[in-house]
């Protein structure tokens, strides 16, 4: 069994990971170690691993949405949330969660927690997924020709729908992911605003509005190559968002 | 009575509530203890029967009952009148409920011709039970409403203890320090027994009652000390100057009054930046004034946290106010990607207080 630890704090990694060693089950190895929900993605996706040791309060992606992203995963690994003091999230995943550990871990309770993670199957990791699920992402998750991108949502400019697929425009490229736009509107109102039916644009991106030849409105957005239309109905919306920057 | 009484009662206003089972139980024994001394009263003509007994106690019982059944299903609607029509109309529902119980048992007696109550003191055995039983219902409720207010006084400062103890306690800083000790111990034993001595200076200063004043420069010892236990845990994320002018250090600082911002620099800045970030400290002269400052680089798109400090600001005001009046301030300017608290306070040198 293949063991990542993930936390911001070096003392923790290496507490986690002398525990492990000591408990000295055959074929569980920790063979990894990450600093951040991103760091720890990005790491089971290069070699991936059965267990995940996931602290929670991280900086950058916290370790709830990283279990989110994980769960997505075609081959998800068992996450065991690591956490020193955070009784709201615990009950977040109660559910379905592998287990959860309180810091400072203790040996039998973490040898537990792997006898546990053994014996959990991929869909039933799968569904912890729907458990999780903070406020919102701080990342999207998407696939460029098989590998894996996490694009910070801070340097979206705008998701445009295309046939089956929403394209994310951001600072360093696009991306293609297979997200309805009206589930992005939702999880993300307070930052992004539809402009257009296929058209999501991050509020604070939006420099001006100004009007084409043919009566239309279109819209500047900073780190967009070119205008983008606004539609009649969602102007009123638009115009008054602009008004308070 | 339960908390769970209590808790039902908040939804009634001040009214008490009769549907619950303590509350009803105890009006059971209050009206029974009140027809015993009824009938023992002097002036009844001796000792009661066991019939009189039997019999008062069925009609009082009755009354009750039928009293409490009405005032469990008007409570919600009694609590929201004005307090004194309220209580006006929940006395009267006993009174009223006594004269018809009274009058069907008259009529009872009457007809049954058992002779238990005489035809001719008939109105006033309506009238006189009516009045007992609201005497009675008047009583009931002052004293359930009082206990009631009792225990939700209890509660409510059980409440605000917890709550203080919690702001002082702070388990995420615990816990994640222990955790950083029960690793270190395995490295480097002789850190982590400093680190465990720092942790108790930490704590003996967050726990002691009385928050007097001391120097400037005992508050940057205990900052020290609480920086050396961050520092074990975010590494060489973590980084500090201090800029101090050497003549203010026997000034007069309230106690704790800058560790809590440091923390909070700590908490909503250094910890939420991958690569960490700098607390600048400076404390300098300004005018007749005592000014420290802390400055943090904080993340552009602070993740959506659960928990945090937030009661330490409006805490350190308030303990500035009681102390100062107007005369001191917390200044806080954040811009876009650095935050910086100013404490402001009158300049008190040497020892004396």
């Amino acid at each position: 069994m293949r063991i990542l630890v993930v936390d911001d704090e070096p003392l923790a990694r290496t507490r986690l990971r002398a525990l492990v060693g000591e408990l000295a089950m055959p074929g569980v190895d920790v063979v990894g170690e990450a600093v951040d929900g991103v760091d720890a993605i990005l790491a089971h996706e290069s070699a991936p691993v059965d267990v995940i040791l996931l602290d929670i309060a991280m900086p950058r992606m916290d370790g709830l949405e990283a279990a989110r992203h994980l769960s997505a995963l075609e081959s998800p690994p068992a996450v065991i949330f690591c956490t020193a003091f955070d009784e709201h999230a615990l009950a977040a995943f109660e559910a379905h969660a592998v287990d959860y550990l309180v810091k400072p871990v203790s040996r039998e309770r973490l040898r537990i927690a792997i006898e546990r993670a053994r014996k959990f199957t991929a869909d039933q990791v799968r569904r912890i997924g729907d458990d999780v699920k903070p406020q919102s992402r701080s990342h999207i998750c998407a696939r460029i020709r098989g590998s894996l991108r996490l694009v910070p949502v801070g340097e979206i400019a705008y998701f445009l729908a295309e046939d089956k697929y929403v394209v994310v425009h951001h600072d360093n490229g696009e991306v293609l992911i297979e997200e309805s736009l009206k589930a992005l509107e939702d999880e993300f109102s307070e930052r992004f605003v539809r402009i257009h039916r296929n058209c999501l644009v991050a509020i604070d991106r939006i420099t001006a509005l100004e009007r084409n030849g043919e009566g239309g409105t279109m819209a500047l957005v900073r780190g967009a190559r070119q205008a983008l239309e606004v539609s009649r109905r969602c102007l009123p919306t638009v115009r008054e968002l602009v008004k308070h920057l | 009575m339960t908390a769970g009484a209590v808790r039902n009662a908040t939804a009634r206003g001040w009214m008490p509530d009769f549907c619950s089972l303590p509350i009803l139980g105890s009006v059971v024994v209050t009206v029974e203890l009140i027809v015993l001394i009824v009938l023992i009263a002097p002036g009844q003509g001796g000792w009661p029967t066991l019939r009189d007994l039997f019999a008062s106690s069925f009609l009082a019982q009755w009354i009750a009952m039928i009293s409490a059944a009405l005032l469990c299903k008007l409570g919600p609607w009694l609590g929201r009148r004005r307090f004194w029509i309220g209580g006006m109309i929940a006395t009267l529902v006993p009174a009223l409920v006594a004269m018809a119980c009274s009058a069907i048992a008259g009529s009872l007696d009457q007809s049954l011709a058992l002779g238990w109550i005489p035809v001719a003191e008939a109105s006033t055995f309506l009238l006189s039970n009516a009045v007992l039983a609201a005497v009675v219902g008047l009583i009931l409720m002052r004293y359930i409403f009082v206990l009631q207010q009792w225990q939700r006084g209890v509660e409510a400062q059980a409440a605000a203890r917890i709550e203080t103890l919690q702001a002082r306690i702070r388990p995420h800083f615990l816990f994640n320090s222990l955790n950083a000790i029960a690793s270190l111990i395995r490295i480097d034993a002789e850190k982590a027994e400093t680190a465990v001595e720092d942790l108790a200076m930490v704590f003996r200063a967050t726990l002691r009652e009385e928050r007097a004043d001391h120097t400037l420069a005992d508050e940057l010892e205990l900052i020290d000390r609480y920086l050396a236990i961050e520092s074990l845990r975010l590494g060489d994320r973590l980084r500090v100057t201090r800029t101090i002018e050497p003549v203010l250090r026997d000034c007069r600082i309230p106690a704790l009054s800058v560790q809590p911002l440091i923390e909070n620099a700590i908490h909503h800045g250094v910890q939420a930046l991958p690569e960490g970030g700098l607390i600048a400290i400076s404390a300098y002269r300004d005018g007749s004034d005592l000014c420290v400052s802390v400055r943090n680089p904080k993340p552009a798109h602070p993740l959506p946290r659960l928990g945090g400090n937030h009661i330490a600001l409006g805490n350190i005001r308030e303990r500035l106010r009681m102390r100062y009046g107007d005369c001191a301030a917390l200044e806080v300017d954040a811009g876009g990607d650095y935050h910086a608290v100013t404490l402001r306070v009158p300049l008190q040198e040497g020892a004396g207080r």
